[in-house]
């Protein structure tokens, strides 16, 4: 996962300060895996969550990943003086803010929801909770 | 029908962030009551309370009996929980949006709809049960206001669909979505997942195609604006403008030297 077109591919670090505004409650499915720390969560993490969670759901019910990897983070080589201009991109990563909504879920019972969101939480570099619809009223 | 719930208000002074957050450390929710026969006004309701009611309703489409204490004279207003604001992490509530109705006068509230058995098509075919929208938009007097809507989907087989407007209001209600709109779908299963191989290492820049168009092209103005004209007013004076281009500065410059010759001559 990584931006079709981007217009410079190296990034400033930006800010992972704060509380999300948006993409904190579920939108689409019925459970979802929110996170409770901030990180940065690259492309490869988000792959691994999706294959984790989709072999355990067997091809039944639908997933929507709400996280995308918009940020780039560049790297220089070993044993490179510094200066000479910043490194190339070495990995693309996505925000997380305590709150986000990662993974939403539906057409599956709850207890495969809970196990798939288990094991897709486990790729992640935070700490997450599953989430239901019926948390938007407490 | 939704649950008429009484609830007691006062009169919040202060508005804005600090007054907000003062309210919410003394145990206090902020929230406003406004609608079309009121001024819009700032109150607080007890968070205690406010979290009891909240436990025990199935909905957030609620009615309150809000009793309203402004500075020793109370008064009893009917008004429905138009917004809650939550902490996107601990889920408190932060903020409460009463809009005051009459009795006698319909509202618009957005009811959440409930999918009601199992499809045929999840029993048989091992289908996928979605739902496309998951509030639909109603008409009704708020004795009539229901908490959900629920839908019997046991008869959908895959690749069926339920639209808005086969979707049984209650009575007294009248439903204001539009009709068309598709709110359960039963998907086939899904056949095995075949992960395309990512294509591209890197994305796309969109500037660098702008800068390489841009290049092409920066370098004819400043060669005809700077170079050519120098030129031809150095060293072509004398010379026979090309068949074709404009003779102007041909002309400039053997209009500019002969009245230059002829004071010479005088």
């Amino acid at each position: 996962m990584m931006p079709a077109r981007v217009k410079y591919r190296r990034m400033h670090r930006g800010s992972r300060a704060g509380f999300p505004t948006r993409g904190a409650t579920i939108e689409f499915g019925t459970f979802g895996l929110q996170a409770l720390s901030r990180a940065w969560i690259t492309n490869i993490q988000i792959e691994a969550a999706r294959v984790a969670l989709t072999r355990n759901m067997k091809r039944k019910g639908k997933v929507w990943i709400r996280i995308f990897p918009q940020q780039s983070v560049s790297h220089k080589p070993l044993e490179t003086r510094m200066g000479k201009g910043k490194g190339a991109p070495d990995m693309w990563v996505a925000v997380v803010r305590p709150g986000n909504v990662l993974i939403e879920m539906d057409g599956v019972p709850e207890n495969v929801a809970r196990e798939s969101f288990a094991l897709a939480a486990a790729k992640f570099p935070i700490r997450t909770r599953f989430i239901g619809r019926h948390n938007a009223i407490a | 029908m939704a649950k008429q719930v009484p609830l007691k208000a006062v009169r919040r002074e202060g508005v804005g962030r600090a007054p907000a957050r003062r309210t919410r450390a003394s145990s206090m929710i902020p929230a406003v009551v406004y609608g079309s026969h009121i001024k819009p006004m700032p109150i607080q309701v007890d968070e205690k309370e406010m979290t009891r009611i909240f436990k025990q309703a199935t909905s957030e489409n609620m009615l309150v009996d809000l009793s309203l204490d402004e500075g020793g004279k109370t008064t009893n207003r009917l008004a429905f929980i138009q917004e809650i604001q939550h902490h996107p992490l601990t889920d408190r509530v932060l903020h409460l949006d009463f809009h005051e109705v009459r009795a006698d006068e319909k509202l618009h509230a957005r009811v959440i709809i409930v999918a009601v058995g199992e499809p045929e098509g999840v029993r048989t075919g091992g289908g996928v049960l979605e739902q496309v929208i998951r509030e639909i938009e109603v008409e009704c007097l708020p004795k009539d206001l229901p908490e959900r809507i629920e839908v019997d989907v046991t008869a959908l087989l895959i690749g069926g669909n339920i639209h808005v407007s086969q979707v049984k209001a209650p009575a007294g209600v009248t439903i204001i979505s539009h009709a068309d709109v598709s709110v359960f779908t039963l998907l086939a299963p899904k056949e095995e997942e075949v992960v395309a191989a990512p294509t591209a290492t890197e994305p796309e820049m969109i500037k660098e195609k702008k800068v390489e168009e841009g290049a092409e092209g920066a370098p004819k103005p400043d060669a005809k604006g700077g170079a050519k004209p120098d030129a031809k007013a150095g060293a072509k004076p004398d010379a026979k403008a090309p068949a074709g281009k404009p003779d102007a500065k041909g002309g400039d410059a053997k209009a500019g030297a002969k009245p230059a010759a002829k004071a010479e001559k005088k």
